[in-house]
């Protein structure tokens, strides 16, 4: 298991919604067509862009898929330690 | 195993990488036309706004191709393809074997013959970079639009970041006319009025605007792919080429994806090309599989979304209305939102939206479920 924070850059996405067709239990679309971060299906807390979630490996691995599906690279993913996953810089 | 794959776009690169996931020892080839390594095509509206910088479009540097094994040859076309002796021939005269092939080279973007220094076209990193500099040395003048495509609305939408006086030209009393009903077209009208934005509708010749050198002359005129060298080497095509729900083509070890593929769509029951990125990517990984031995079916609801002057438009699934045994209509011009719903052997195929996102999950779902229309609730 892993501690991940997923979030997503409301000023780029464009609704596109790969990330929702690769990974629906943490990507949906709002009303303005932004994708929104979800933690398993449930939004503890309230509706957000960013998100602490603890994932399995096979679940880090399909995220990391849904942020490289983003034609505008609007998804990051940082590890516990706060390195960016994705987009690798 | 010598896999070939012609287009280096989204479609033919994340098969390429797909095919070294699979196969550590597999000799790939990736014939590019252009010069650059992978860039987002759909990052080009925000890098000509000035939202993302140049360096931020790229999603493969150029030292990844030799990380992965993967000969890439930039800057090169495929001339032709022998398929009774498996191999093609590139635009420096090499003939490259291949045991399978991928032909992944998109569309290319409809001209008109209109020709002059201050025309922009919107397809490539190059087109981008030539609008950016026509902003710069046309700063005051008109950003004149032609057409009624998702292009044409990226190209509104740019012209209005940067503040220029906004033109937008189309054949038709709306863009999108071939696909978008009065109602929704108006709602389109209409934003684009309240944005400022002068709305020249049924132009039918690009001389009629009066263009001086003074202004930018943008066109999304829709797109055509470039089949000719493709039907020579005896490959079925159509609008696009002709491949089943696996991307096969009629011809042996010949595979298609991306948006010159006329695939087998089997969620809305009927051949047709999807052009997007998402479809492109998830095709190229299909394709990759395929080639390297799986017999996998590609199958997804494809969708575009664009946002014009502030209004979302979304169109999901099949919208072509020539395909459509029936439209239904939900929402209204005076209501400020429209979705149609596309229907065929009694299932809905496809939607669009004009300022109706609350219609996205449920119209994807019923596309994806092949939902009755009777059974459909919004």
């Amino acid at each position: 298991m892993s501690k991940l924070t997923i979030k997503v850059d409301p000023d780029l996405c464009i609704g596109a919604a790969s990330c929702v067709t690769v990974a629906p239990e943490t990507f949906q679309l709002n009303e303005e067509n932004k994708a929104y971060v979800l933690d398993h299906g449930q939004e503890p807390v309230s509706r957000t862009f960013e998100r602490v979630v603890e994932v399995t490996d096979e679940e880090k691995e399909n995220l990391i898929l849904a942020a490289q599906s983003c034609p505008t690279l609007a998804v990051f993913i940082y590890d516990e330690e706060g390195v960016q996953l994705f987009p690798d810089v | 195993m010598r896999h070939v794959i012609v287009g280096g776009g989204i479609a033919g690169t994340t098969a390429a990488e797909e095919l070294r996931k699979i196969d550590a020892s597999a000799e790939i080839v990736l014939v590019c036309e252009e010069f650059e390594p992978l860039y987002s095509r759909v990052l080009l509206t925000h890098y000509v706004k000035g939202i993302v910088p140049r360096e931020k479009l790229f999603l493969k540097k150029e030292s990844w191709y030799q990380e992965q094994k993967i000969e890439w040859l930039p800057g090169t076309r495929c001339e032709s393809i022998d398929t009774t002796n498996g191999f093609i021939t590139i635009s420096d005269g090499r003939e490259i074997p291949y045991d399978r092939l991928l032909i992944a080279t998109g569309g290319e973007p409809r001209t008109l013959p209109y020709e002059s220094v201050n025309v922009a076209y919107f397809h490539s990193l190059g087109d981008a970079e030539h609008l950016i500099s026509l902003l710069r040395s046309r700063a005051g003048g008109r950003g004149i639009v032609y057409g009624g495509s998702f292009i044409a609305a990226d190209l509104i939408d740019a012209f209005l970041h940067h503040g220029a006086a906004t033109v937008a030209a189309f054949r038709g009393p709306w863009m999108f006319r071939r696909t978008l009903d009065a109602d929704s077209g108006e709602l389109i009208n209409d934003a684009l009025h309240r944005a400022n934005v002068d709305v020249r509708a049924n132009v039918d010749d690009l001389d009629s605007l009066g263009a001086t050198t003074g202004d930018i002359v943008s066109i999304g005129a829709g797109m055509e792919p470039d089949l000719g060298w493709i039907r020579d080497a005896g490959i079925a095509v159509g609008k696009g080429v002709l491949t089943n729900a696996r991307l096969e083509t009629n011809v042996k070890d010949a595979y298609v994806a991306g948006d010159i593929a006329e695939f087998d769509d089997l969620a809305v029951g009927r051949q047709r090309t999807a052009g997007n990125w998402t479809a492109a990517r998830e095709q190229g990984l299909v394709a990759a599989r395929n080639m390297a031995g799986a017999r996998d079916e590609y199958r997804a609801v494809s969708s575009y979304a664009a946002k014009l002057a502030g209004l979302d438009i979304v169109f999901i699934g099949d919208t072509d209305r020539t395909a459509a045994d029936e439209v239904r209509v939900i929402g209204s011009h005076e209501a400020g939102g429209v979705t149609q719903l596309f229907v065929r052997g009694g299932r809905i195929v496809g939607a669009t939206l004009v300022n109706r996102n609350q219609d996205r999950q449920p119209a994807t779902k019923a596309i994806q479920t092949g939902l009755r229309l009777s059974d459909y609730q919004s």
